[in-house]
């Protein structure tokens, strides 16, 4: 690492969104979205450490087939626990609400979000649902699972008391996710600058665009089943509980028709995160631009249709189990366009291997597990077989943790040095992500072969034959855990030791790299240049600013001196 | 909350930095220029009412799926809303649309009095909404019909929705009850509970009677089928609800392990597919046009205990779509104050009234939403 004279900054500091105003006031009632975005950040990470720790505790309860160091109900409400914080706490706020607040209009050229104080206010939301959430624990804990499938949540004798508390909160963090979709989608819309065509977009605005319109259309549904599923649980309404006459499974197709499309909230904009790491740590334009693009928007529009597949052994019809059986094996195409085209970006690309990209390795990795396997979930004879069973947990962490938490983790690599305008120590960094694509495929491959094997999910106790593959899973996780606290100690000791950040640390050319890092209070004092985001040709390397430069007066399309002269000119 | 996409279209925000001084009042930093602005605004007022048509449809779902489950239940329980009173609140609301359109039409021309006269008519609208759905609330609670459980207990005197049996309400109704049962004096109800609450819990999954057409010969040889269908007037909520739709097999075989009751003060109630009394009389009179309201006023049905099993479904999903709509009508009025409120400041103009705007087609979509509500409760 160069050792750089710090007195003379890189950058001209001046006036940054860090600095901009002081004091916590400052910070609480900000509406400039960068600093929403880092509190949500901060939220999200500490929620983060939460739901982690208590997945800990469930990997390490089941270290022997019976009591190890808690009971059966403690269990119940840890992996509910674990559950309900990691899927409405953390995965669904992390990309768009975090990272996208921060990064979505600058690199739009935009100087805010179109709506700054609803943005505002669904960060208060949040914090409101998170309340209740935790409050839940007071009120008698939640044993229901994440899902609060009826008659678990609805039943006065099994269900615990936190459910109505919980569902509260859900509600709340609904209308946050939906604001923030709300203002995306406008700010989208309404909010580009001059040259800044559809086509010209960065793929994750893209990406938080299909997603936005996830959060828009399909949150309130959410909203209305659990109002539904409060309401049944305090009065006896009588829809969902079958003692009193309700349909379980009517719940569980109101829970899904919202939650199916929800892990497409959780997954897309991570996949946009992975387009722009590969093409700007490739150092090369991205292959299929516009198939990237609109796959964004298939996926989104598929996931509205697929909802039943959590349902093949639910007694849903079989004409039913059959539709939605095709349309889930069709999401598999847009998916793979993307990791195809994603492929074809890396192909004869200049790599580099930095703590980013590092990440979207292991993302591409892992993603492709996690989709294959789910079409032996999609398959309706395999299903049967598996459902219920370790491979499902399996799946969905390859999908929801492995793909959308590590593509987050590995946007937050790429863009600490904008958000903060310090660098991290690299080789910290690439070990933090070799522990975590250890731990991570030792935890859950593991739990491959014990569901294909019968093992069950959620049970307390399990057959002493499956002990082995319980004891890997869980130093699997422990090996996840360092890398987890490793990742945090360096982020953290970068914030106060490390390098200054170059404006471009990594060579982008998308707009959030042509400002400073940070980047000022206003985004762009002028309208920033709009030009191909992933044209890389005039991107160099530039020792004195330790960082990337654009060679504007080696590009013809910026430098007339350059054009081609053509004949009869 | 409604109100937000509003209020952020045109917030000026100060955030301590300056910005260019040709920039009107009204237009936030972060925009070019006013048309953008607004143009923002409303894009975001749509999508902010799509959320409001996808949050009512859950519910409109949730009404189909009953609806079409338990057809009679809808027949039944609507006979008691009084058309009369939805009629007029369905006119107050297209009236007060009308106005609120009109308000819209005075701020974008500048017509400041206009404006304040037609957002204060709006606003009375409103409270005449409300007043009226008040009556009709605090009649419906007074005549014990609240939802959930509590549906099946006779009202004491001068009841309402909070009056009455708190200990009904909130986890543990189903104890509540029986303790409650017990000291009612209803004796046998509870006793018949505390035996077989499994045995009924079990013919009522297996059961799919609830779903069966009306089969009035089975009335007659359902001699035991009333007695535990009524009793969840008297306390059995667990054991009855299930009970109560298992006329087939109350039929054919009496279940050893359900405890037939005697309950001498109830010999008509027969039963029917979802619980409903199949006597000709009570059935077919109320459906009979012109004479709902005169036929259900003197129903015999209408004393809780009589109640047929399930009935309360209908009331539940009543009160919380009217009840949910009536939130938002709540949310409006604020809504219509705060522009009053700019509107008396003469905040609107010609150039500017994109709260104005956006507040109308909010109101809107409440009227709209009641459109819908109206014929689907009271008239069909």
């Amino acid at each position: 690492m160069t050792t750089l004279d710090l007195s003379k900054p890189l950058n001209l500091p001046g006036d940054n969104y860090l600095t901009h105003t002081r004091g916590i006031m400052s910070w609480l009632i900000t509406l400039d979205h960068k600093r929403i975005g880092v509190m949500y950040m901060v939220m999200v990470l500490t929620s983060f450490l939460f739901g982690g720790l208590a997945a800990l505790a469930v990997r390490t309860e089941l270290i022997t087939p019976g009591k190890t160091m808690m009971e059966q109900d403690a269990y119940n409400q840890m992996f509910t626990l674990h559950g309900a914080i990691m899927v409405f706490l953390v995965i669904i706020p992390s990309v768009p609400a975090a990272l996208g607040n921060f990064v979505l209009p600058i690199m739009l050229g935009a100087k805010d979000v179109a709506f700054p104080r609803l943005n505002l206010m669904s960060f208060y939301l949040w914090i409101f649902g998170a309340i209740f959430f935790v409050g839940s624990l007071f009120r008698g804990g939640l044993d229901t699972g994440w899902t609060f499938y009826t008659p678990y949540s609805s039943d006065q004798d099994s269900a615990m008391g936190g459910v109505v508390f919980a569902l509260t909160g859900v509600f709340i963090l609904g209308f946050s996710s939906i604001f923030t979709g709300l203002n995306f989608i406008v700010t989208i819309h309404r909010l580009r600058p001059p040259g800044m065509t559809w086509f010209k977009m960065p793929l994750f605005l893209w990406a938080l665009y299909a997603t936005a319109v996830i959060q828009v259309l399909a949150t309130p549904v959410l909203g209305i089943t659990v109002a539904l599923l409060a309401f049944e649980r305090a009065f006896g309404i009588g829809i969902f509980d079958p003692k009193l006459g309700g349909d379980p499974v009517l719940y569980q197709h109101f829970f899904w028709f919202y939650s199916h499309p929800a892990v497409y909230i959780m997954i897309l904009p991570g996949m946009g995160i992975i387009s722009e790491l590969i093409a700007v740590h490739s150092h090369k334009h991205i292959f299929g631009y516009r198939f990237i693009a609109f796959s964004s928007i298939a996926i989104a529009m598929f996931g509205f249709l697929v909802w039943g597949h959590h349902m093949f052994t639910s007694g849903q019809s079989a004409l039913m189990n059959v539709m939605f059986s095709a349309i889930t094996f069709s999401v598999s195409i847009p998916s793979a366009i993307k990791v195809f085209n994603w492929l074809a970006t890396m192909y004869k690309g200049s790599i580099s291997l930095n703590t980013p990209m590092c990440y979207a390795l292991s993302f591409m990795f892992i993603f492709s597990i996690g989709g294959l396997t789910g079409l032996h979930l999609g398959t309706l004879a395999t299903d049967i077989h598996l459902h219920d069973t370790y491979f499902v947990v399996a799946h969905f962490h390859y999908v929801m943790m492995g793909s959308a938490l590590i593509a987050m983790i590995g946007g937050l690599h790429h863009w600490w040095p904008k958000m903060t305008g310090k660098m991290y120590n690299e080789n910290l960094g690439r070990i933090g992500c070799a522990l975590v694509f250890i731990g991570f495929n030792v935890t859950f491959f593991t739990q491959f072969m014990l569901g294909s094997k019968g093992g069950t999910r959620r049970s307390w106790d399990y057959l002493p034959e499956f002990q082995t593959y319980h004891v890997i899973s869980t130093i699997g996780s422990y090996i996840l855990a360092i890398g987890f606290f490793l990742t945090a100690g360096y982020l953290i000791h970068s914030m106060f030791r490390g390098r200054r950040a170059p404006a471009n640390p990594w060579g982008g050319r998308s707009l959030e790299w042509q400002c400073t890092s940070p980047p000022p209070h206003d985004n762009f004092s002028v309208a920033p240049r709009v030009g191909d985001c992933y044209d890389f040709r005039y991107v160099e390397w530039n020792e004195a600013e330790q960082g990337y430069v654009v060679r504007r007066d080696l590009d013809p399309e910026t430098n007339p001196a350059l054009a081609p002269q053509k004949g009869g000119h | 909350m409604s109100t937000l996409p509003a209020h952020d279209s045109h917030a000026s925000h100060d955030d301590g930095h300056g910005h260019g001084h040709d920039h009107p009042w009204y237009l936030a930093h972060h925009w070019e220029n006013p048309k953008q602005q607004f143009e923002a605004g409303k894009l975001g007022m749509w999508l902010f009412l799509a959320t409001e048509v996808l949050l009512f449809g859950g519910l409109f779902c949730a009404y189909a799926v009953w609806r079409g489950n338990h057809p009679e239940l809808f027949k039944y329980g609507s006979q008691f809303l009084d058309t009369t009173w939805g009629a007029i609140n369905t006119c107050v609301l297209i009236l007060s649309s009308l106005t609120m359109a009109w308000a819209v039409t005075a701020a974008q021309q500048g017509k400041q009095g206009v404006l304040k006269v037609m957002l204060i008519l709006t606003l009375l609208g409103a409270v005449g909404f409300l007043a009226i759905k008040y009556v009709e609330y605090s009649h419906k609670f007074h005549e014990g019909f609240f939802p959930g459980l509590r549906f099946y207990q006779t009202p004491p005197e001068h009841s309402s929705f909070w009056g009455g049996h708190h200990d009904d309400f909130g986890p543990g109704v189903h104890e509540d009850h029986q303790g409650e049962a017990a000291h009612d004096g209803h004796d046998h109800a509870a006793g018949a509970s505390s035996e077989h609450p499994a045995a009924d819990s079990t013919h009522a999954a297996a059961s799919p009677s609830s779903r069966l057409p009306h089969t009035p010969g089975a009335n007659d040889t359902a001699a035991t089928a009333p007695v535990s269908t009524t009793a969840p007037a008297t306390g059995d909520m667990t054991g009855d609800m299930t009970g109560a739709t298992a006329a087939p097999t109350v039929a054919g075989v009496v279940d050893p392990n359900v405890p037939t009751v005697e309950l001498p003060q109830f010999p008509q109630a027969n039963v029917g597919p979802s619980g409903l009394a199949s006597d000709a009389e009570l059935v077919e009179k109320p459906f009979a046009l012109g004479e709902r309201h005169t036929v259900a006023a003197a129903h015999p049905l209408r004393d809780a205990e009589h109640r047929p099993l399930n009935a309360h479904k209908f009331f539940d999903i009543y009160f919380m779509m009217t009840g949910l709509h009536g939130i938002h009508v709540v949310i409006g009025m604020i809504v219509i104050i705060w522009l009053l409120v700019g509107a008396f400041r003469g905040k609107f103009t010609a150039e500017y009234f994109t709260p104005v705007d956006l507040g109308g087609l909010y109101w809107h979509i409440v009227d709209l939403i009641w459109i819908f509500l109206f014929p689907l409760f009271y008239l069909i």
